[in-house]
């Protein structure tokens, strides 16, 4: 070999070991640097929800709830010795306002990751540009069944279940437990009752049981008389509602004062907020006498979890008792701080989302698990079933799951 | 024409442009994001602005304009692929000829029965979007795609921002137009007395029916530059809260001057980015603030913060003219300058 052709191989080699090493180093080189929002000792996350306006109450308490256990976390020490930053915004769950919250805390605020959103068609609004950004977000507890089906890579939802989840118990109950043969269904003209509905005629379908009437009603309605009529006239043996507060509380009274109460009337969670409230809203004992509620939490038949989270809020809130959605707040937290511990100390965001992805998640809270999967971003399907007479609640036997199979 | 238009009055026009193309280099995106939905604001303002400041329409289904213009440039570019100029004409033509079908019964009525008539048209276009599944997505809502205008793709905000200040140009150079314009005296001689004008030889219903179509094409462009940035409709988007906010801004700013709707986009549009950073024990009261604004706008404010700027500048002079002091007080023309 000649002298020229030795160097030449030489330099061959060493220009391809230089390429080698440089790729390897790349590929070592922890990619958090890249990422924001994440420091030698600290996550930085971006959180909102509705903190004033009429929906106030699905946020504020959620927030505070999310806060006291990312604080907790903290307290002992963050997450692989990182602590967790929060910075806080409202978001007034309208649509133009997540957006811009979300965008603020993308390219001014730099965080880490998103976690909030209490109003499915706000979070839907925001969907696409969080996952063009490819920023990992965990909503708070919108119920989402809009912003999680079809799944998307970098949202992900529903823990505390989906509409879908909820009808899905319901119309199980109904068959399985009350034995009903028809039902009404009442829900409103929006993408929580389209979803409801949906999802309770094909339940209800699938045990035999015919759904006579659905009743769809707007978010302001003020007058129940003529749908509730309707239903009376179609002689359900079980009666399945998806209304909001207000409208709850009006179907309640019309179902008592039209001699309705032989039939049950199983009311989805979002109805009910704060059932003392809701009961004394009633202000008639005979609407309550037959009257069951999905929950998607273990706090009312186990008083030590209640005890416990209801503790835990007191002291971060100077002794303020806390309404019933506080809970709500509590399963993403725990499914963010799970899913950051998993992703280890070399923190990026797509190991955060694949950690998530990867969460399988049984805790004291939940009767169910918060599951997530390559084509799942819906965490809770299990709910219990709550029988509620205006003083007393009793949970009912069993727990009801979504198999995950979509009404056609 | 009644007046040419002066080089100076186009001051703004021109600055709107400039900082249409230089803001996109300077800014993130979530600024970008807040100027684009100041200018559609801006857009949608000025057209209420038609009716209510200029021909004394209190007309209330401005926000059914604005969701034909977003509803129909979404679905005729997004899926029918249309070109997304020729869906923004078309869901103006659309919009313009339903303002002039709701324009004529209108023309009729006067203060609180038209102001209730053209409000329930609004509701009635909110229940269409909301329940209309096949075309509007209904209450599930619209995922549209980034427009592309000659291959051009917008769909980030800094993409479409230009775009949508060429839009904004475009309304404010027209509306400027419209106040010279024999038109636009016959808007203001109506607001100011319909028997006036109609004495006056003014046909009073046929002004008032295409100032209903100016203004729906108006609140349709609007819609068409809201596609430009964002990418989901849903019909709660075109409630009565943001009829509320576009009338604000045209009350706050000072109705009738194209400066003073700006003016209070500008103050309206910013005020909930600037209370959101309040401490959150005091973000509750922001509704409370929102109403103090609007009461003190009007107690003390009656032709906006643009009126009281030009008082202001007005008294000036007037302090060494005692003659023009003591001159009864005249309602100003309306104010073209940008």
């Amino acid at each position: 070999m000649s002298k020229r052709a030795s160097k030449r191989r030489f330099t061959a080699c060493a220009v391809t070991t230089a390429i080698v090493a440089l790729t390897a180093t790349a590929s070592m080189t922890p990619a958090r640097a890249e990422d924001p929002g994440i420091t030698d000792n600290e996550i930085l996350i971006g959180m909102f929800g509705p903190l004033s306006g009429p929906l106030i109450a699905y946020g504020i308490d959620p927030v505070q709830a999310a806060k006291m256990l990312y604080e907790e976390a903290n307290k002992k020490g963050g997450i692989h010795g990182r602590k967790i930053r929060l910075i806080v915004e409202d978001d007034k769950c309208s649509p133009n306002d997540i957006v811009s919250v979300v965008k603020k805390f993308v390219t001014i605020d730099k965080v880490f990751m998103l976690h909030g959103g209490s109003c499915t068609a706000a979070v839907s609004a925001a969907a696409d540009y969080i996952n063009r950004e490819k920023i990992p977000y965990a909503m708070l507890n919108a119920a989402g069944d809009n912003a999680v089906f079809p799944p998307t890579r970098y949202v992900f939802g529903s823990f505390q279940g989906t509409q879908r989840a909820y009808a899905a118990a319901f119309a199980t109950f109904g068959a399985q437990f009350l034995k009903a043969k028809r039902a009404a269904v009442i829900v409103h003209d929006d993408e929580y009752g389209k979803a409801n509905a949906a999802m309770a005629r094909a339940t209800f379908e699938k045990f035999g049981v015919e759904v006579v009437i659905i009743e769809r009603i707007p978010p302001n309605i003020s007058d129940l008389t003529a749908p509730m009529l309707k239903i009376r006239e179609a002689k359900p043996d079980v009666i399945l509602s998806g209304a909001y507060p207000a409208p709850a509380v009006l179907i309640a009274q019309k179902y008592a004062e039209f001699g309705m109460t032989a039939i049950p009337l199983l009311q989805a969670a979002q109805g009910i907020p704060t059932p003392s409230v809701f009961a004394k809203n009633v202000a008639n004992p005979e609407a309550l006498e037959n009257f069951y509620y999905t929950w998607a939490f273990n706090d009312i038949g186990d008083a030590a979890v209640r005890t416990k989270y209801i503790d835990l809020f007191k002291s971060y809130n100077n002794g303020r008792e806390p309404g019933p959605f506080m809970m709500s707040g509590i399963p993403s937290a725990v499914a963010v701080l799970a899913a950051l511990d998993a992703a280890g100390r070399d923190l990026t965001r797509e190991g955060f989302v694949n950690a998530m992805e990867k969460l399988n998640l049984k805790f004291d809270a939940m009767p169910g698990p918060l599951e997530f999967g390559p084509k799942r971003r819906d965490g809770a399907r299990t709910m219990v079933i709550i029988k509620y007479d205006g003083k007393t609640q009793k949970v009912m036997p069993g727990t009801y799951t979504w198999d995950g199979k979509e009404a056609n | 024409m009644y007046g040419s238009l002066r080089a100076s009055e186009f001051v703004g026009v021109l600055a709107i442009l400039v900082a249409g193309f230089a803001l996109p280099f300077m800014l993130p995106e979530y600024f970008l994001y807040t100027g684009n939905m100041l200018m559609t604001y801006a857009v949608l303002a000025i057209g209420l602005d038609l009716l209510i400041g200029w021909s004394g329409q209190f007309a209330f289904a401005h926000i059914a304009f604005f969701g034909i213009g977003i509803y129909g440039t979404a679905i005729l570019e997004s899926r029918l692929g249309v070109p997304y100029l020729l869906s923004a004409l078309a869901s103006a033509l659309i919009a313009g000829g339903a303002g002039l079908l709701i324009g004529f019964p209108a023309a009729r009525l006067k203060t609180v029965y038209l102001a209730l008539a053209t409000y329930a048209f609004a509701e009635c276009a909110q229940w269409v979007f909301r329940t209309w599944d096949p075309v509007t997505g209904g209450s599930d809502g619209l995922r549209f795609n980034p427009p592309v205008i000659f291959g051009y793709e917008t769909g980030t905000d800094g993409a479409a921002f230009p775009v949508v200040a060429i839009i904004l140009a475009l309304v404010v150079t027209a509306t400027l137009y419209l106040a010279k314009s024999k038109l636009g005296r016959h808007m203001c001689a109506i607001r100011d007395s319909e028997h006036v004008a109609s004495a006056s030889g003014i046909d009073v219903r046929g002004i008032k029916v295409a100032t209903f179509a100016i203004s729906a094409v108006f609140a349709s462009i609007a819609g068409s530059a809201y596609t430009l940035f964002q990418s989901f409709i849903n019909a709660d988007v075109l409630g009565a809260s943001q009829l509320v906010t576009v009338l604000t801004m045209v009350v706050i700013g000072g109705s009738s001057s194209i400066a003073g709707v700006l003016l209070g986009v500008v103050v309206v549009g910013f005020l909930p980015e600037i209370l959101r950073a309040m401490p959150h024990s005091l973000l509750v009261w922001q509704e409370f603030i929102y109403g103090a604004i609007l009461v003190a706008a009007i107690v003390f404010m009656p032709q906006g913060l643009w009126g009281l700027f030009r008082q202001r500048i007005a008294a000036r002079p007037r302090r060494h003219d005692r003659s023009a002091r003591e001159s009864p007080a005249v309602r100003p023309v309306p104010e073209t300058s940008p």
